[in-house]
C-alpha cells in the first residue's frame, strides 16, 4: 500500500481556517505540556484551576503577559523587516544593545531639555540600532559578505561594548556595581498602572500600525513585497531594489534598537548586562509564527509573552525546573508552527496504488 | 581616594530611607526563595538552596522555590507579585541583579519581609545581606600557602568588583602569613559561570607552575586540577567530591546561620532591618570552611583552628594593617584595619599577588 502525500498551497486562506488552525495547535500543545506537566508531579486539577486561571483569567497574569510581549513585538517587527528580504538578521541582539546603549547615553548624560528627553532616547536607539547593522549592509551588497555570519557575531561585539562601558566608564558610581546610573524621572516610560505594563506597549502597538501601513499601504511596501517574493524577478522589473533593502533592513536594526530603549527606560531604568537575553531568538520565532504580517507580530508577540509568562508562572507555582519551562515552551511554540504549516498547505493522500 | 572610599560607604549602605515604620507581617508567615540559577547549580544558588533546606527543617514549614529567574526586573517582579498572589510574605532573593525590582516591589508591599543576598538596596522592610567571605579565603590561604611546593597559588575569579577583589586579598594575605614567599596569580574570566572558559583559565595557571588553584567560581577549576594531579580550594559548596584526591577544602556559605534568626525576629515582630544591610562572617558562622582534606598537614590544621577562633572572637580581620597594594603603596598602618567602607571600595590588588587589575575607560 503504498501512498502519496500531495501537498499544495493554498491561494487564499479563510479567515475561519485561519482561527480554527491557530486555536487548535494552541490546543494540542497545551494537551502534550498537560502530559509532561502531570509527569512533573502536577495535579491536574491544579493546571486548571490555577494554572491557566493564573496565566489568562487573572489581571495579574494579563498584564504580565502585557509587560513581557512589549520588548517582543518590537524585535518581532525588527526581524520580520529584514528577513522578509530574505537579509537574515541574526544580530537583533548587538542592535538591541546598541540602542540600550544610546538610550542610556542620553540619560545618563542628561542630553536634551528633559521634556523631550524620552523621544530624544527612542530616537538615539532608533539610530544606533540601524547604525549596528548599516555595517553588515554594507559589506553584503558592496562585497557579498554573508550576513548570518557578520551580524551574528557583531552581536558579541556589542556585547563587549556593553561590559566595557558598564565595568568602565559607565559604572554605577553609587555601588561601582557593573550597571549605569540610574535614570531620572524625566527619563523612564510610565506605568500604566496595571501590573507592572508600562506605556511601552503603546510604542510597541504604534510601530505595528506604522509597519503595516508601510507594508500595506505604500508604493514602497509593495516593492518591499515584490523583492521578497523573487529579487531577480524585482530587479529585472527596474524596481530599486537596492533602496528597498536597504530601508527595510535599516528598519530592522532600528526597530530592535527602539526596544532597547524601550526596555532600558520602561523595565530597568538603567543599562544592565542581562537585558538583550534571548531576544534574537524570540523575535525569530514572532515573525515566523506572524508570516512577517505586521499586525500578526502584534498577536504573535502577546501569544509568545503569554507562554513566557506561563513559564514563569510554572516555576513560581511548582517549583518546576528551567529544562520543563523551556520543554513546555518547546512543544507550544512547535504546535502552533505545525497548525501553521496545516494552514498553508492543503494536504491530499492519494492512493499510488490505483495509477 | 577618601572621596571614592567615602562615596563608596555611603552609597553602598546609604540607599535607606528616612524613619524606620514598625514592620508587620500580614497573616502566617510564608516563605519563597528566588534563585537566580538552577538549585542544584553546586555554587551560589545551591549555597542558598541548603539555607532553604535547612531553614524548612528548623522551621517546621515547607518553603516554595523559583529557579532559574534572569536578573531582568520585568522577570524578578513577576516572580514576586506571582509568590505573593499566592499569599507568600517572606521573600528571599539571591542577586545583586535582584536589587532594584525588590526596592520597587517592597515599596508596593510594605507587609511583606523581603531579603536579598548580595544586593545593595535597602528599606523599611527590605534587608540586603553578604557574607565577609574574605575571612574564609584567609583560612583557605593558610592551607594552600603551607602546601604548595612552587610557592605558586592561582585563582579563577569572576569580576573585578570588591567583593570578589577581596576574597583573592584574603587568599593571598593568609598564604603569606604562613609563606612569606607565596605569591597568587589571579585571572579574571568576566563570567559568573562557564567551566570551558574556567578550565582552559586553570590550563593557563597550571602551565605556569601554579600548584594550587582556587575557584571563586564553578567548579571547573577543582575539576581541571585534579586531572593534572594538582590542589585546588573550592567556593560556596563543598567541592570535595569534584576533586577527591587534591581538593584541600571549600570556602563555605552557611547562609542558615543568618537567614534562620533573621525569619525567626520577622515572625516574632522583632525583626528591625539594617537600612545598611546585614554583613555577617565567621562570627555569626555564615562563614566556614568545608572539613579539610587528608592532605592538609595536621599542624596547618590547628594553626587554622586557632585563627578561625581568633577571628570569631574579633582579636584578627585578614586586613589588619599593615596593608600594601601590589605596587607597595600603604592602604593602612600597622595597628589599624581595614572598614567596610574601605571593604566594599576595594578596587586593587594586595601585594602577593600576581595580576593586573582591570581598570575602566
Amino acid at each position: 500500500m503504498l501512498n502519496s502525500v500531495v501537498l499544495t498551497r493554498r491561494q487564499k486562506i479563510p479567515l475561519a481556517l485561519r482561527a480554527s488552525t491557530f486555536v487548535l495547535g494552541l490546543t494540542v500543545g497545551f494537551l502534550v505540556s498537560c502530559v509532561v506537566l502531570l509527569m512533573s508531579g502536577v495535579p491536574l486539577n491544579a493546571i486548571f484551576s490555577e494554572f491557566v486561571y493564573q496565566v489568562f483569567f487573572t489581571s495579574l497574569g494579563q498584564s504580565q503577559t502585557i509587560t513581557t510581549a512589549t520588548p517582543l513585538i518590537l524585535v518581532g517587527l525588527g526581524a520580520a523587516a529584514a528577513m522578509k528580504l530574505r537579509f537574515w538578521n541574526i544580530g537583533i541582539e548587538g542592535q538591541l544593545w546598541f540602542g540600550a546603549m544610546a538610550s542610556t547615553w542620553v540619560a545618563i548624560n542628561d542630553i536634551g531639555p528633559e521634556n523631550i528627553r524620552l523621544p530624544l532616547m527612542m530616537l538615539a536607539a532608533v539610530l544606533a540600532g540601524a547604525f549596528w547593522i548599516a555595517i553588515p549592509v554594507f559589506f553584503k551588497l558592496k562585497y557579498g559578505v554573508n550576513e548570518i555570519i557578520m551580524t551574528l557575531l557583531m552581536t558579541y561585539i556589542a556585547f563587549q561594548l556593553v561590559q566595557h562601558l558598564l565595568f568602565g566608564a559607565w559604572q554605577d558610581p553609587s555601588t561601582s556595581f557593573p550597571v549605569s546610573a540610574h535614570f531620572d524621572e524625566a527619563e523612564k516610560l510610565a506605568r500604566l498602572g496595571w501590573g507592572n505594563a508600562y506605556t511601552g506597549i503603546w510604542i510597541a502597538l504604534a510601530a505595528g500600525f506604522a509597519m503595516w501601513f508601510l507594508v500595506d499601504r505604500t508604493r514602497f511596501g509593495y516593492y518591499s513585497n515584490a523583492v521578497g517574493l523573487n529579487i531577480v524577478t524585482a530587479r529585472s522589473t527596474g524596481l530599486p531594489v537596492t533602496a528597498v533593502i536597504v530601508i527595510s533592513v535599516l528598519l530592522s536594526g532600528g526597530l530592535s534598537g527602539l526596544a532597547g530603549a524601550v526596555i532600558t527606560s520602561g523595565a530597568e531604568y538603567r543599562l544592565t548586562q542581562f537585558l538583550a537575553h534571548g531576544f534574537t531568538f524570540s523575535g525569530i520565532v514572532i515573525a515566523f509564527v506572524a508570516r512577517f504580517n505586521p499586525l500578526g507580530i502584534i498577536v504573535a508577540g502577546l501569544i509568545i509573552g503569554g507562554i513566557y509568562t506561563a513559564g514563569e508562572t510554572l516555576k513560581v507555582f511548582y517549583s518546576l525546573s528551567e529544562a520543563v519551562v523551556v520543554l513546555i515552551e518547546g512543544i507550544l511554540l512547535l504546535s502552533l508552527l505545525i497548525s501553521d504549516f496545516f494552514k498553508t498547505f492543503e494536504v491530499r493522500i492519494r492512493n499510488l496504488k490505483g495509477n | 581616594m577618601k572621596n571614592i572610599l567615602v562615596v563608596a560607604l555611603t552609597l553602598f549602605f546609604g540607599m535607606t530611607s528616612a524613619g524606620m515604620a514598625e514592620f508587620k507581617l500580614d497573616g502566617e508567615p510564608k516563605i519563597a526563595f528566588i534563585f537566580h540559577g538552577a538549585a542544584d547549580n553546586a555554587g551560589w544558588a545551591e549555597s542558598h538552596n541548603n539555607a532553604r533546606l535547612k531553614m524548612e527543617e528548623a522551621l517546621d514549614t515547607r518553603i516554595a522555590y523559583a529557579e532559574n529567574i534572569p536578573e531582568e526586573t520585568t522577570k524578578v517582579r513577576q516572580a514576586i507579585d506571582l509568590f505573593i498572589s499566592r499569599g507568600h510574605n517572606i521573600i528571599v532573593g539571591t542577586s545583586f541583579g535582584y536589587g532594584d525590582a525588590f526596592l520597587e516591589a517592597a515599596k508596593q508591599y510594605p507587609n511583606v519581609a523581603f531579603l536579598n543576598a548580595a544586593g545593595t538596596t535597602n528599606h523599611d522592610n527590605l534587608e540586603s545581606f553578604y557574607a565577609r567571605t574574605y575571612e574564609g579565603w584567609y583560612l583557605a590561604g593558610m592551607i594552600a600557602g603551607s602546601v604548595t611546593e612552587t610557592n605558586k597559588l592561582g585563582m579563577v575569579a569572576g569580576f573585578p568588583l570588591s567583593l570578589v577583589n577581596w576574597d583573592i586579598n584574603g587568599f593571598t594575605r593568609g598564604a603569606l602569613a604562613v609563606n612569606p614567599d607565596a605569591t597568587n596569580s589571579a585571572i579574571f574570566v568576566n563570567t559568573w559561570y562557564d567551566p570551558v572558559i574556567e578550565t582552559q583559565t586553570t590550563e593557563a595557571l597550571l602551565e605556569q607552575g601554579v600548584d594550587v588553584v582556587a575557584t571563586d567560581n564553578s567548579t571547573a577549576p577543582v575539576v581541571t586540577a585534579e586531572r593534572y594531579g594538582k590542589k585546588s580550594v573550592g567556593y560556596q559548596v563543598d567541592m570535595a567530591p569534584h576533586g577527591p584526591k587534591g581538593n584541600l577544602t571549600s570556602v563555605l556559605f552557611h547562609w542558615e546561620a543568618h537567614l534562620i534568626p533573621t525569619v525567626q525576629s520577622i515572625i516574632d515582630g522583632s525583626w528591625e532591618p539594617n537600612p545598611y544591610g546585614a554583613f555577617v562572617g565567621i562570627k555569626e558562622g555564615a562563614i566556614g570552611l568545608a572539613d579539610l582534606s587528608e592532605i592538609a598537614p595536621a599542624d596547618v590544621a590547628a594553626k587554622v583552628a586557632v585563627t578561625h577562633a581568633a577571628i570569631k572572637a574579633g582579636e584578627l580581620t585578614p586586613f589588619d594593617g599593615p596593608v600594601l597594594k601590589q605596587n607597595g603603596d600603604v592602604v593602612i598602618e600597622a595597628g589599624a584595619s581595614l572598614d567596610d567602607g574601605q571593604l566594599w571600595g576595594m578596587e586593587y590588588f594586595v601585594s602577593g599577588v600576581v595580576g593586573t587589575m582591570p581598570t575602566g575607560l
